[in-house]
């Protein structure tokens, strides 16, 4: 093969890697404007949502053979969103349609452009969820492990390593007003390949995983510092 | 001479791009089932400390106070929260940390001169891994140093307290700050989350009399009922645009200080 050749199988090899389900940019909070809640010396993006409906996690068991992966996920994320980063969750009354709702709109992110608003037919029972639960915003947790065999798993280690963003595990909030996305992450956790569920004494692999997914998000507003800022008439 | 036509590029080439394709995985399938599962509310690791108050009876006027702030120290990076060191190796670790710290401060006083107590937090310096972090540090450091917590908690306070009228001795609003700076969250590692931390005492005294003491307590295993959680990132994370996090948090811990205070001490007269 000449060099020429070589370079072009290069430059295909590279494009094919580049877009093996490239992430769109996560939604930046808002970094203008000032603060808020009085004395809070922050400009706040999504921390301004203190309190947060958190539907149930959209999981997409693929190939994988994960039978608690979604309530793991689910405990992991609300505890790490209440004591490390400051949010006040709260649940859905009603799981199924909740579910419903979760998984329309991760099938509909999927494929949604970075900062997209959800259409009508999602965001008019996103955002009446939202009032119903006196929430400032809703998150979604979209989960969708990939578990292929030795050999594609090996390539999908290369495409990592050279940047593809195929993520596994995502998560957005969304604003109760309006229902729009205000932040959102994508990650591929490293530790979620393998037929077999992440397993341990603590689910080390879940707990690893929503921590990262979560670890950039901004700190909820302190309560001390916006005391009874959106009190409602709870239905 | 070869062309760039596709009978030219070898089988092995042609395979690992049809893997890589397949690599990128089939998208899962929107209609699979979604697992069920009833939400619960999980258990809280974070040890809470009772907050107290200080109440005024309905016919007494409200407290005119002064208000005074103390620094028992400069700002520290290390295990402020003893109550994690629960196993010996942890023990182990955090001692063999400062041990390091101790001699890579001798090494190198620019960096670590001051009132900066050093701890765990410089393991990833001795582990080969200078370069990488030290300018972080540094950033870090300078900015400890540069944003005042005391003064900033001091202000907010005045500007909350009201003016006591002329001919009375007003009751002393004093905080102590006995500990200040970052720490670590769980495990120390380059890329491991560190939390700016402040452990602080309240008393309010009157005449001589003690009216209060309680403690203020924001570190990310033991805090006070009404502390928000800490603020936590990587170093390399507080040290981005000019230790930007890092100053906006100290700022934020010095605003939750005073609102902690106010919101304990109804009996005393604040502006609003």
């Amino acid at each position: 093969m000449t060099r020429s050749a070589c370079r072009a199988a290069a430059v295909a090899l590279s494009l094919l890697l580049a877009g093996c389900g490239a992430a769109p940019d996560p939604v930046r909070p808002a970094d203008a404007g000032g603060p808020v809640a009085r004395g809070d010396p922050v400009a706040r993006g999504v921390g301004q949502l203190r309190r947060l409906v958190v539907l149930p996690v959209a999981y997409t068991p693929g190939d994988c053979e994960w039978p608690d992966a979604a309530p793991r996920l689910d405990q992991a994320a609300v505890l790490f969103l209440r004591d490390w980063k400051g949010y006040e969750v709260v649940r859905p009354p009603r799981a199924d349609s909740a579910l419903r709702l979760a998984r329309d709109l991760a099938e509909w992110q999927r494929t949604a452009g970075a900062g997209a608003s959800p259409p009508a037919a999602l965001r008019n029972p996103l955002t009446g969820l939202a009032r119903d639960l006196a929430g400032d915003g809703v998150l979604l947790i979209r989960a969708a492990p990939a578990c292929a065999g030795t050999a594609a798993k090996a390539l999908t280690a290369i495409a990592s390593v050279v940047g593809s963003k195929d993520a596994t595990l995502e998560a957005a909030a969304f604003e109760a007003g309006s229902g729009a996305p205000v932040w959102r992450s994508a990650i591929r956790p490293a530790l979620w390949e393998g037929a077999q569920p992440p397993s341990g004494p603590s689910a080390y692999a879940m707990q690893r995983a929503i921590e990262e997914v979560f670890q950039p998000m901004e700190n909820a507003v302190p309560a001390v510092l916006k005391p009874a800022a959106r009190q409602k008439e709870h239905p | 001479m070869y062309t760039a036509s596709g009978s030219r590029i070898s089988p092995a080439a042609a395979l690992l791009a049809c893997a890589l394709l397949a690599a990128c995985g089939p998208r899962p399938d929107p209609a699979a089932p979604a697992a069920t599962y009833q939400p619960r509310e999980p258990a809280s690791e974070i040890e809470r400390v009772p907050a107290r108050r200080l109440e005024r009876a309905a016919e007494l006027p409200a407290l005119p106070v002064s208000v005074v702030v103390r620094s028992a120290a400069g700002p520290e990076l290390g295990p402020v929260d003893r109550s994690r060191e629960k196993t010996v190796e942890e023990k182990r670790t955090l001692e063999g940390a400062g041990a390091i710290a101790t001699a890579l401060a001798a090494a190198a006083p620019p960096l670590y001169a001051g009132t900066i107590a050093l701890g765990s937090l410089l393991v990833p310096a001795a582990t080969g891994l200078e370069l990488y972090a030290r300018r972080d540090q540094n950033t870090i450091v300078r900015t400890l140093q540069e944003v005042d917590l005391p003064g900033q908690l001091r202000s907010a306070l005045v500007r909350r307290a009201a003016p006591p009228p002329p001919d009375t001795a007003p009751a002393t609003v004093a905080i102590t700050i006995r500990t200040f700076g970052l720490a670590p969250r769980s495990g120390t590692c380059p890329t491991c989350a560190i939390c700016v931390v402040a452990d602080a005492e309240l008393v309010v005294t009157q005449d001589g009399t003690e009216l209060l003491r309680d403690p203020l307590l924001l570190t990310p295993w033991r805090r006070s009922v009404d502390a928000p959680p800490p603020v936590c990132a990587t170093m390399t994370e507080f040290a981005e645009r000019d230790g930007r996090l890092l100053r906006d948090a100290i700022l934020e811990t010095a605003q939750v200080l005073a609102a902690m205070t106010v919101s304990r001490l109804p009996a005393v007269a604040w502006t609003d």
